[in-house]
C-alpha cells in the first residue's frame, strides 16, 4: 500500500465521524479546569474497545489533540489552565482577554494548535524511528538537567524579580516532596496529616494555585471580569493571519520544540509550552510586552503543546515507551487491540499505523473549524455571564475538578489551601507559575538526581556522571544561557538607554 | 504590576521563606541518606536565595508589588467560603454543601442592588449550572460525588 492508500483509508465516513466526535469531546473536556487530556482519554477509552484498531486509534488521537487544545479556553478566559499543558497560555492569553482581545487570543490559539499539531504529526509520519533512537539516549542524569533547565526558565518567565521566581521554584520543589518519597521511601513533610501521604496532586494544586487567587480578586471590585471588544469582529481571522505571517519563525520553532520535548518520555506539554514561551520571549523584539498580552506568547505555547501529541506518539509507537501520560493510556488501548508496539510496528502493521497517522492529521485539520466555533461561543458566553454568577460557577468547577482527580475530598481542601497561599504570596510579589513549575518538575529532578548519584557512585565518579556526557553538557549550556540571558539583556538595554540619553 | 519602592513586604516574605527553607533542611535530618539529599539541597538554596533578596532590598534594587484595589472583606469571605466548602463536602454531601457555598459566593460577588428579578435570575442560573455539572460528572463521567 502506498501513502495515498493509507490517506484514503483514514478518510472513510466512519473515521471522519470518529475524528470529529473525538475532537469535540476532547475540546469540551479539556476546557473544563481539572479535567486533563489524560482524563479525557482515560474516560473515553472504553468506547474504543469494540472498534477496528485504526478507527480506535484515530478516535483516541482526536480526543487527545482536542483536549490539549481545549485547555486554552479556560487559560485565556478564566486565567485557569484547563490542562497542565496550557499553563503558559495564561501568561499572555488572559491579559489579552482582559483587554478585550479574548476572541483574537482564542483564534490565535486555535490556528497555532492546528499548526503545531500538523508539525508534530508530520514528524511522526516522516521521522519516527530515527528520532525515537535519540530519545533512548536520555538517562536519569539528562532528565535531572532537563528538569533543572525547566526551573531556570523561571528566570526569563518572571514578570518581576528573577530571585523571587527562583524562590518560588524552590517552594514548588518543597511541595513536590510532600508524601512518601519515590526513591528511598521516606515519609516527608506530612506532619500529622495522613491524607498527605500520597503527596500533593499536581492537577488539584494547579487549579488552586491559578484559579483561587483569580476568584478571590474577582469579587473585590465591581469592575467587569473581561473587557468586551469595542466592536464585534467575528473570528478576527484576517488579523490573526497577519500575526501568524509576522510570527512564522516563532510558530515553526515552537512546534519543533513541542515535538522534540514530546518525544522525551515523561516531559509532556507543560514543559514544551514553557520552553517554547521562553524561547519566543528571548528572541522577540517585543519581549517587554510578554506577560502583558503579547500574541506571540499564545502562539508559542499553543503550537508547542499540540506538537507534543505527534511527538509523544513517536516513542509510544516505535519503542513502546509512552511519551506523555495520555500516550500511556493509548498504549494500554493498543495492547487491548492486540497491537504490539516496537520497531517492527511500522513494517509489520503498516496499514494500521499509517492510517492512524493520517487520521491524526485529519483530526488536527478538523480542529480548525470546530475550535473556532467553540471558541467564539465560549468567549461570548463568558463575556455575557454576570460576574456574580460566574464566580460561584467557576468555584464549582474548581471543586469538581479537584475532587474528580482521585474522587477524594482531601484534594479539594488541598486545592483551596494552596490557592489561598498563592494569593497571599502573590500580594508580596511571588507569582504562581514558578511554584507550579517546581511542583511539576520536582519528582523528575529528584529521581534523576538520586539515580544519577547512585550510578555515578557505582562507577566511582559521580562528577563524570553528571558533567561528562554530551547531552548533559548541551543542556547545561542551555541552563547557563537561560540564567545569564536576562542579566545580559538588561545590561544591553541599559547601555542602549544610556547611549540614547 | 510593580512599583519602584523598597520592597518591604517582599523582604518580610523572604524572611518567612528563609525560615521555611531552614525548617525543610532541619526536618530532612530525620530522613534516610537517599531521601534527604534533595530536600537539604533545596532548603539550602531557598535560604541562600532569600538572603540574596534581602541584600537586594537593602541595596534598593527591588520593586514592590502593587497594592490590590477593592474590598479585602469580600476577598477574605471568598477564601473562608471555599475552605468551608472543601471541609463540608464529605460530611454534608456534594449537593447541599455546593448549593450553600454557591449561594454564599453569589451574595459576596454581587456588587449591584438586589431585586427580585436579579435574585431569581442569578439564583436560577447558578442552580442550573449546579444541576448541569452534577449531571455531567455524576451521570456521564461516573464520578462518585459524595
Amino acid at each position: 500500500m502506498g501513502s495515498l492508500d493509507y490517506l484514503l483509508a483514514a478518510l472513510t465516513p466512519l473515521n471522519v465521524l470518529l475524528a470529529l466526535a473525538g475532537v469535540v469531546a476532547g475540546t469540551v473536556i479539556g476546557a473544563l479546569p481539572g479535567l486533563t487530556a489524560t482524563m479525557a482519554v482515560a474516560v473515553l477509552v472504553p468506547f474504543t474497545f469494540g472498534m477496528a484498531p485504526a478507527a480506535a486509534l484515530i478516535a483516541l488521537g482526536a480526543i487527545y489533540t482536542g483536549a490539549i487544545y481545549g485547555g486554552a479556553y479556560a487559560a485565556i478566559l478564566l486565567n485557569t489552565p484547563g490542562t497542565p499543558s496550557s499553563i503558559a497560555t495564561t501568561f499572555d492569553g488572559y491579559p489579552m482577554a482582559r483587554s478585550g482581545r479574548g476572541d483574537l487570543a482564542l483564534t490565535l490559539a486555535c490556528l497555532a494548535s492546528v499548526f503545531g499539531g500538523l508539525v508534530g504529526a508530520a514528524f511522526l509520519l516522516l521521522l519516527a524511528p530515527p528520532m525515537a533512537t535519540v530519545a533512548l539516549k536520555f538517562g536519569p542524569v539528562e532528565y535531572f538537567w532537563l528538569a533543572l533547565f525547566g526551573l531556570t526558565l523561571i528566570a526569563s518567565l518572571g514578570e518581576g524579580s528573577t530571585i523571587k521566581g527562583l524562590i518560588g521554584g524552590c517552594i514548588g520543589l518543597l511541595l513536590s516532596m510532600v508524601g512518601v518519597a519515590e526513591v528511598g521511601g521516606d515519609i516527608r513533610y506530612v506532619g500529622d496529616f495522613k491524607a498527605l501521604l500520597g503527596g500533593l496532586d499536581v492537577v488539584a494544586a494547579l487549579i488552586g494555585l491559578y484559579c483561587v487567587p483569580v476568584l478571590i480578586d474577582l469579587v473585590a471590585t465591581p469592575v467587569a471580569h473581561l473587557e468586551s471588544a469595542q466592536r464585534v469582529a467575528g473570528f478576527r481571522l484576517r488579523e490573526a493571519a497577519s500575526i501568524l505571517q509576522r510570527s512564522k519563525f516563532n510558530l515553526a520553532r515552537s512546534s519543533v520544540i513541542g515535538t522534540v520535548v514530546g518525544i522525551l518520555p515523561g516531559a509532556g506539554g507543560s514543559i514544551a509550552s514553557l520552553v517554547a514561551y521562553s524561547e519566543a520571549k528571548r528572541t522577540s523584539p517585543r519581549r517587554e510586552q510578554f506577560g502583558k498580552g503579547e500574541p506571540d506568547g499564545v502562539l508559542a505555547t499553543e503550537s508547542a503543546n499540540n506538537a507534543t501529541v505527534g511527538g509523544g506518539f513517536i516513542p509510544t509507537l516505535v519503542l513502546g515507551i509512552p511519551g506523555t501520560p495520555p500516550d500511556a493510556i493509548i498504549l494500554g488501548a493498543l495492547l487491548v487491540q492486540g497491537i504490539r508496539t516496537g520497531p517492527t510496528l511500522f513494517t509489520q502493521q503498516a496499514p494500521i499505523v499509517y492510517t492512524f497517522i493520517w487520521g491524526l492529521i485529519l483530526a488536527t485539520v478538523i480542529m480548525l473549524p470546530v475550535g473556532l466555533l467553540i471558541g467564539r461561543f465560549a468567549f461570548r458566553s463568558i463575556i455575557a455571564i454576570p460576574k456574580a454568577v460566574l464566580v460561584p460557577s467557576v468555584a464549582l468547577l474548581t471543586v469538581l475538578g479537584s475532587f474528580a482527580v482521585h474522587n477524594n475530598a482531601h484534594e479539594v481542601q488541598q486545592m483551596v489551601v494552596l490557592g489561598v497561599l498563592a494569593w497571599g504570596l502573590g500580594q508580596i510579589g511571588f507569582s504562581a507559575s514558578p511554584i507550579v513549575l517546581g511542583l511539576i518538575l520536582g519528582s523528575i529532578a529528584e529521581r534523576g538526581f538520586v539515580q544519577g548519584h547512585l550510578i555515578g557512585g557505582a562507577r566511582g565518579n559521580v562528577l563524570a556522571e553528571f558533567f561528562g556526557r554530551p547531552i548533559s553538557m548541551a543542556i547545561i549550556a542551555f541552563i547557563a544561557l537561560g540564567l545569564l540571558w536576562p542579566w545580559w539583556s538588561a545590561r544591553r538595554a541599559g547601555k542602549v538607554q544610556a547611549r540614547d540619553d | 504590576m510593580t512599583e519602584a519602592r523598597a520592597d518591604i513586604p517582599g523582604a518580610i516574605g523572604s524572611v518567612l521563606l528563609i525560615g521555611v527553607g531552614a525548617a525543610a533542611f532541619w526536618a530532612a535530618a530525620e530522613f534516610s541518606a537517599l531521601g534527604s539529599v534533595f530536600p537539604r539541597s533545596v532548603g539550602t538554596l531557598m535560604v541562600a536565595l532569600g538572603v540574596v533578596y534581602l541584600v537586594l532590598v537593602a541595596l534598593g534594587r527591588t520593586r514592590r508589588a502593587a497594592v490590590p484595589q477593592g474590598s479585602n472583606t469580600r476577598r477574605a469571605a471568598v477564601a473562608l467560603v471555599m475552605l468551608g466548602w472543601g471541609f463540608a463536602l464529605g460530611p454534608l454531601g456534594f449537593l447541599p454543601s455546593s448549593a450553600a457555598a454557591m449561594a454564599a459566593l453569589l451574595l459576596i460577588a454581587n456588587h449591584q442592588r438586589w431585586t427580585l428579578r436579579t435574585a431569581l435570575l442569578y439564583g436560577g442560573a447558578s442552580l442550573g449550572v449546579l444541576a448541569a455539572l452534577y449531571g455531567l460528572f455524576k451521570l456521564i463521567l461516573l464520578v462518585p460525588l459524595p
